[in-house]
């Protein structure tokens, strides 16, 4: 059976695009799926860092564009999964490296190689976004609670719309539950009636994120992290599981716990 | 020179335009543009109606005549053919203009979710069933309908159609326009849910009030 091309994007910048891609690439391959992740920022490569790989790479996407090596020399095999794989992007090169024709048929490829592709588009909805959508069966939108993230978000979603896509899934990330207690946070369902597209997760805010990613090690590897576990619950719904959306509120402190408890109790 | 093979004349309502059709059709548009280009003055902004005879008029004719008459700053304002079957000696038929539509009453119909860096813009009316949301624009030369959440810009009236209204399930856009004349929302944000409103101009000013009743549209006529 012919895999699944996802292709990770936003419009925003900064949203977590790249964090998105490697912790649910890794997500996927640790339920035991074949999974690469492809890194389409050419000249701003990350995806690479963020897993770790920098030093293992070879051959990048640029190459096989140009007919320097095959597909398959320039798949990176993760050190910790084996199903786990990164086709990283050039550093030295910039977004015209690449056509939206050429990529087209490296998603056809990849569609036979792998069980999940997972493109991660660089910001912007330049050559460098239509190169990341133009393979791809499935899009994943990414954004954050902020009012710029959002509006960035409807854009990108107008234009798939008009390229004829017709799965788009939202992510929000970087959900404080705290801040949108307080209503100083947008709330999911003012997303959701903006966005008018279904839910594909929610991950909320996790300073962990931000160590692991400095090291190249992933959250959803991790059984502790909150974020983490977003992301393998998010992974079980591309495989068409259905997971149920995890409560937000954090785990109460003893005191906090023991303070519910008496004022119940007058 | 030659006698044209374009002719005017004025008539009871208004002046007629009539090609000898003996011809063919580039040729009378060169002859036409002739014409014009020597009276630039009479005709600019002139009204004109198009006789045709019994000559089976074809659209790519249509379109270069209307490129020429634009050029010059004529408008067509009808086309006016004999009916099939009259003999040409007989008595002249009943001649009956036929009015090309008036643009400002139109309607264009947009049915999904109009999105940021979105542009919709028509000539007449502009019915918008889904929401408009922030980023998106939509342009009217008469009035705009929002069957859903107007959250952002909507200019209505353009340039100068100042009986044009905008008006929307949820009224919250980023700003308004009606014929020139600006507004925004206050600064204060409105709630989620709000009864349906209408924006128009009133006294040199753009007012929102509740959409409730037909009868505002009945009064501009």
């Amino acid at each position: 059976m012919a895999g699944q091309v996802i292709t990770v994007t936003s419009g925003k910048g900064g949203v977590g695009k790249t964090t998105f891609s490697a912790n649910v690439s890794a997500a996927l391959a640790e339920l035991g799926k074949k999974t690469v992740a492809v890194d389409t920022d050419v000249g701003l490569r990350n995806l690479d860092i963020v897993m770790g790989l920098e030093n293992r790479i070879v051959f990048d996407l640029v190459d096989v564009v140009e007919g320097r090596c095959r597909l398959q020399k320039a798949v990176i095999r993760d050190k910790r999964l084996d199903t786990l794989h990164l086709i990283p992007a050039a550093q030295t090169r910039d977004k015209s490296a690449i056509s939206p024709d050429a990529m087209e048929k490296i998603c056809a490829e990849l569609r036979h190689m792998f069980d999940y592709t997972i493109i991660d588009s660089p910001a912007g909805i330049e050559r460098g976004f239509q190169n990341a959508i133009i393979g791809a069966d499935e899009i994943i939108i990414i954004t954050t609670p902020h009012v710029s993230a959002i509006r960035d978000a409807d854009r990108v979603i107008g234009l798939l719309e008009a390229a004829d896509k017709q799965k788009i899934r939202l992510v929000i990330n970087r959900l404080e539950p705290e801040l949108v207690r307080r209503g100083d946070m947008l709330d999911i369902p003012d997303m959701l009636d903006i966005l008018a597209i279904d839910p594909l997760g929610i991950i909320p805010d996790d300073a962990t994120i931000v160590t692991s990613s400095n090291r190249g090690e992933l959250v959803s590897l991790t059984a502790t992290s909150r974020a983490g576990q977003a992301y393998k619950n998010i992974a079980r719904r591309i495989t068409g599981e259905e997971v149920p959306f995890m409560s937000l509120e954090s785990p109460r402190t003893l005191i906090q716990w023991l303070a519910a408890l008496l004022k119940r109790n007058k | 020179m030659s006698k044209s093979r374009v002719k005017f004349s004025g008539t009871d309502f208004g002046l007629l335009m009539r090609l000898e059709w003996d011809t063919s059709f580039p040729q009378l548009l060169v002859e036409l543009e002739e014409h014009l280009q020597q009276s630039r003055t009479f005709f600019n902004g002139a009204e004109v109606f198009l006789e045709v005879g019994q000559r089976p008029l074809l659209q790519h004719d249509m379109e270069q005549l209307a490129v020429v008459l634009e050029r010059y700053d004529v408008a067509l304002k009808g086309v006016i053919s004999a009916a099939e079957g009259l003999g040409r000696g007989g008595a002249r038929p009943p001649i009956m203009p036929v009015m090309a539509p008036d643009p400002l009453t139109t309607v264009h119909i947009e049915q999904r979710t109009v999105r940021s860096g979105e542009k919709i813009a028509a000539e007449g009316h502009v019915i918008v069933l889904g929401d408009v949301n922030p980023g998106a624009e939509v342009i009217a030369g008469s009035s705009i309908f929002v069957w859903g959440s107007l959250k952002g810009a909507a200019y209505a009236g353009v340039p100068d159609q100042a009986t044009a209204v905008i008006a929307a399930l949820h009224l919250a856009p980023i700003q308004l326009r009606i014929a020139g004349h600006i507004a925004r929302p206050p600064e204060t944000s409105t709630t989620a849910t709000s009864p349906p409103q209408l924006a128009r101009v009133n006294r040199n000013a753009i007012v929102v009030e509740s959409w409730d009743r037909g009868r505002v549209f009945q009064q501009r006529g």
